[in-house]
């Protein structure tokens, strides 16, 4: 008898001690500086980047000290975010991108900086690249602030290119640069060696193209989804040849996070391919004695008008007011001419700030580094991110609608037809 | 059982409660509170706190909320895309629970025996399940890779047409189910090697002696037997294979073309990325609930043929 | 022993049967010793024509992945005893107690199995927030107090145990406690060792949620430190030797654990005290 009542309170015991006993220990530093986490879902070089940038924040002043902590992805921040919104213990600055960071602040869950941003007379927001910096504006309030700045481009193996005699002039339009394509592709048997050209698996690739041949994705009134106009559908089917028919492209997709991004980078390091289109934050990650960077084409006698828009860094609602101030050094820290140009240079990634291009180190590398400035011009003919009104339904919609082009070869009438009625069905679904 | 019916009883027991106060033990609860306190904070306050937003509009970010009444519900079982999840994630469910459990029987015929050599056929046929799914899933997708992966290898080596496995909207849930597969069935494998040590070896004496054939002693001895396990791993793989989410996560995310896209990845959708937790919180209660009518079902069809000694 | 041609067709299954099953595992070793290009040349080569060995010490040096291991082990053995514990003392309640309510709480318990695990996530987060356990192994460690699975695996175990035997003690007045260690462990063992098993294979594969809870690197479990590897070091496919060399380091402990433990699983079938 005595045993098994031992044996039965010790069990509870282990488990109320040890749930009393963690009521203990909130963090505060020992030298009196604010202490403010910043959360980023970043990896590879850009997650080391940050790390870096951190801690020159740190070294610069004995105010503030951030913590940086990564996650997977950004889906994974999110996930996060919403957790720790939901237990009341935040992070005080936090990297999102733009749609979410739009949802975060409609729901009051960001602080607006516009006050920080007035008592501040060295802040200059005016400095800023105005599309970018337009992003975090929400009724009159800025929410947050650009940090990078992204765009998709072209990256091309210079050797290949020189051996087959094809000039990189090639890449202006998307009819020449499927011919350059064609010509590119090694074919051994059934299965093909090099591929011309890999576009990055997903939507955004084809959308650009669409844009570029004039696509809309609403109608002026709002009401009337177009995503199956002949915009759409002429450059998708592009894209549908290119892999499935002529089998001159190819596309990567699964994979845990970034995987399919990096096979995609890998086969054109490896001469499997001869070039891709890829994010301006790849520049970081590649060889520039092999590759060269081009602007993305437009199409035969049409202007090209891919989107470009920029990560944004936010401060949260729920962060106490010393927390709120130390956030806002920390991304003003980020964001000065300096810093974003010296992201710039070793992301590939947009600056934010206009001022960057005459800082001197930023003025050196590009003279050497031609491509670093191609992200930088495309980003002025740029079209800005599109704010989805169903809060992302219409976007899931063309992912889906990509997946059945690129990955089934479903023509991308059919794929772009069934989106669309996705789509409005979403849109209409808010708007009523 | 009928209301006043149910209000009855539960009179009649308080009122039992009252006449048996001094012979009421304290051991019982003894023997329970260190299973039920964690289970009501981590699991049973989660639960109605779901139920509660599901009524809800909230997103566990805004400062305040609407009760909407059943309207998240209602707005789902009219959306076509519930429907068409739930009958992927079913099919899915089906597809993975029966190969594994009969599969799982078969390997533990073979492989329960003693000896050297059983040990490590065990071994390598649970493997599987001891590996982390974010490893082994690198390797699955070279395998299904559609022009030089092993899988297209093989169905060629049997002159069999090559098959775009996780490409295609038709062969990605095959791809997937495959790879659930091949993870579960060693952990069938082991139930079942542990129920079979419990069959009585003087049932299989008698059998003999009365001239029984190996098949039939199989047939009439082991499987009734075994069946509680039987049950088991049924009602347990179907709860799990309904909550998929890793494997198709990693695999196909959920594509190409929302082919894999399962219950729970509509909940992840709608969770983390629309921020509707309302919606998303009543397609969890919805997918309780539709796993208890088949678990139920499960029970009352294994009344027929579930033996306990 | 005599080799009849069944016996022989059946280690041929069995055998071809194993090597599928082992094919992926040994796949990631092969990867793991491949040059970067080699792992991507075609046809494949079934082993590598240098191994690179040293792949391994290179990508153990690049993470503290002793740490991340030792901290899934230490969290999952704290967890196994806990569950074994808590979930063989209520599946013994279940099965040989009468108290008012017993049907109705497992049916609870069997449907908060039922409740995927991802909508707990927020509440349980808020809960481990208010006690200031995230990112703590008590976090870690409370939060995976209980699970459902074990007392179902233990209740039906133990429904599995003559009536008979344990009529038979308790008319000869044993108390719970001997019952249950004399009577069901012995019958039930393997029972116990393959819960203990699963529990730890479990909790130390376990991602998704200690990965939420957890933002020091210092607390990071084997499977968040590899994601996070394969995030920071990796970058995905740069580094496919590496990442498949780190994911060896996770799977190893796993796979040692299970070749010791698996004689205890399945010791033979004689010793039942079950033929009366």
């Amino acid at each position: 008898m005595f045993t098994k009542k031992i044996f039965s309170f010790s069990a509870i015991l282990i488990l109320l001690v040890s749930l009393i006993s963690g009521c203990s220990s909130s963090k505060s530093s020992s030298d009196g500086k604010v202490e403010i986490e910043f959360w980023y879902g970043l990896g590879g070089k850009l997650g080391k980047g940050v790390e870096k940038k951190i801690k020159e924040f740190n070294n610069s002043q004995n105010e503030v000290k951030v913590i940086g902590v990564a996650q997977g992805d950004y889906d994974e921040t999110l996930q996060k975010l919403q957790a720790a919104i939901a237990a009341k213990k935040v992070p005080a600055a936090v990297l999102l991108k733009n749609d979410p960071m739009n949802a975060f602040a409609k729901k009051g869950a960001l602080a607006p900086l516009t006050t920080y941003i007035k008592e501040d007379a060295d802040f200059k927001p005016e400095d800023f690249i105005e599309a970018f910096y337009q992003q975090g504006t929400i009724n009159g309030e800025q929410y947050a602030l650009p940090l990078y700045g992204t765009t998709q481009v072209l990256y091309y193996r210079k050797d290949m290119f020189e051996k087959a005699g094809i000039a990189p002039d090639q890449l202006k339009t998307w009819e020449s640069l499927s011919a350059a394509a064609k010509q590119l592709t090694k074919k051994n048997g059934s299965s093909t060696e090099v591929y011309g050209w890999e576009p990055m698996w997903g939507p955004d690739n084809m959308i650009d193209a669409a844009l570029s041949n004039g696509a809309k994705y609403l109608s002026e009134d709002g009401k009337k989804v177009l995503i199956d106009s002949p915009e759409w559908t002429q450059a998708w089917e592009f894209f549908k040849k290119g892999i499935h028919e002529d089998q001159t492209m190819a596309i990567h997709h699964d994979g845990q996070g970034w995987e399919y991004w990096y096979k995609t980078i890998d086969d054109v390091m490896q001469g499997r391919a001869a070039g891709y289109t890829g994010s301006s934050g790849d520049q970081g990650d590649l060889d520039f004695s092999i590759l060269a960077a081009y602007p993305q084409p437009g199409w035969e006698g049409k202007q090209a008008a891919p989107h470009a828009g920029a990560q944004m860094g936010a401060i949260l609602t729920l962060a106490t007011k010393e927390q709120k101030e130390a956030a806002f050094k920390w991304l003003k820290f980020f964001t000065n001419a300096e810093n974003t140009a010296d992201w710039s240079i070793n992301s590939g990634y947009i600056p934010v700030r206009k001022s960057a291009q005459d800082v001197p180190s930023y003025k050196e590398f590009a003279a050497k580094n031609p491509q670093i400035n191609i992200p930088l011009q495309q980003a002025q003919i740029a079209t800005p991110p599109f704010v989805d009104p169903t809060g992302g339904k219409i976007y899931d919609a063309l992912v889906k609608a990509a997946d059945k082009v690129e990955i089934e070869g479903i023509s991308a009438e059919k794929a772009l037809k069934e989106a669309q009625k996705e789509a409005q069905r979403a849109l209409e679904k808010v708007q009523k | 059982m009928s209301v006043p019916e149910t209000k009855l009883k539960l009179i009649k027991g308080l009122v039992d409660l009252r006449n048996r106060k001094r012979k009421l033990s304290f051991t019982p609860i003894l023997f329970l509170l260190p299973a039920v306190i964690p289970l009501t904070i981590f699991w049973l306050y989660p639960m109605v706190k779901s139920l509660l937003i599901s009524f809800t509009d909230w997103d566990y970010v805004s400062p305040d909320y609407e009760y909407l009444g059943f309207s998240n519900y209602s707005e789902l079982l009219t959306d076509t895309t519930f429907y068409s999840v739930l009958l992927k994630t079913l099919m899915f469910s089906m597809g993975v629970v029966i190969p594994s459990v009969a599969l799982g029987l078969l390997l533990a015929l073979m492989a329960g025996g003693k000896g050297r050599e059983m040990g490590i056929y065990r071994t390598l046929i649970f493997s599987p399940w001891v590996t982390p799914t974010v490893a082994v899933s690198i390797v699955w997708s070279w395998i299904y890779e559609p022009k030089v992966g092993v899988a297209n290898w093989v169905l060629n080596w049997f002159h069999l047409p090559s098959i775009d496995w996780t490409s295609s909207s038709t062969w990605a849930m095959p791809a997937v189910i495959i790879v659930s597969i091949w993870k579960g069935v060693g952990w069938s494998m082991i139930f079942y090697i542990n129920a079979l040590k419990k069959v009585p070896v003087s049932l299989y004496e008698a059998a003999e002696l009365d001239g029984a054939s190996k098949w039939r002693r199989l047939v009439h001895i082991t499987v009734p037997m075994i069946s509680p396990t039987t049950l088991f791993l049924i009602v347990i793989t179907s709860i799990d294979t309904l909550q998929a989410y890793d494997q198709i996560q990693v695999l196909t995310q959920g594509g190409p073309a929302g082919s894999t896209r399962t219950i729970l990845y509509f909940y992840y959708q709608t969770a983390f990325e629309e921020f509707n937790m309302g919606k998303a919180t009543a397609l969890a209660i919805l997918l309780v609930i539709i796993t208890a009518i088949l678990s139920f079902i499960q029970f009352g069809l294994a009344k027929r043929w579930v033996h306990y000694q | 022993m005599i080799k009849t041609p069944i016996l022989v067709i059946k280690h041929l299954i069995l055998i071809f049967i194993s090597i599928m099953m082992i094919f992926p595992f040994f796949w990631m070793v092969v990867s793991a010793l491949k040059t970067k290009e080699e792992i991507f040349h075609f046809p494949p080569t079934l082993w590598p024509e240098k191994p690179m060995w040293n792949q391994f010490s290179e990508a153990w040096s690049m993470a503290p992945f002793d740490h991340y291991i030792l901290n899934s082990v230490f969290t999952a053995v704290i967890i196994i005893f806990i569950q074994v514990l808590n979930s063989a003392l209520i599946a013994y309640a279940f099965t040989q107690m009468r108290f008012r309510g017993r049907n109705f709480l497992f049916s609870i318990i069997l449907i908060t199995y039922m409740l995927p695990v991802a909508a707990t996530y927020v509440p349980s987060y808020v809960i481990l927030a208010d006690f200031n356990l995230l990112d703590s192994y008590k976090g870690l460690i409370l939060s995976n107090a209980v699970s459902v699975f074990g007392i179902f695996l233990f209740r039906q175990a133990f429904l599995q145990v003559p009536k008979e035997l344990i009529e038979a003690a308790r008319v000869d007045g044993a108390k719970h406690w001997t019952i249950i260690w004399r009577i069901i462990l012995p019958i039930t063992k393997e029972t116990f060792i393959t819960f203990a098993l699963i529990s730890f294979v479990q909790n130390y594969n376990n991602y998704l949620w200690p990965t939420l809870i957890t933002t020091s690197e210092s607390k990071y479990l084997i499977t968040t430190g590899l994601r996070q590897f394969f995030i920071q070091e990796g970058a995905y496919g740069i580094q496919w030797p590496l990442i498949m060399a780190a994911s060896t380091f996770a799977v190893l402990p796993l796979l040692l654990l299970f070749v010791f433990i698996q004689k205890w699983i399945i010791s033979g079938i004689s010793d039942q005290g079950l033929k009366g």
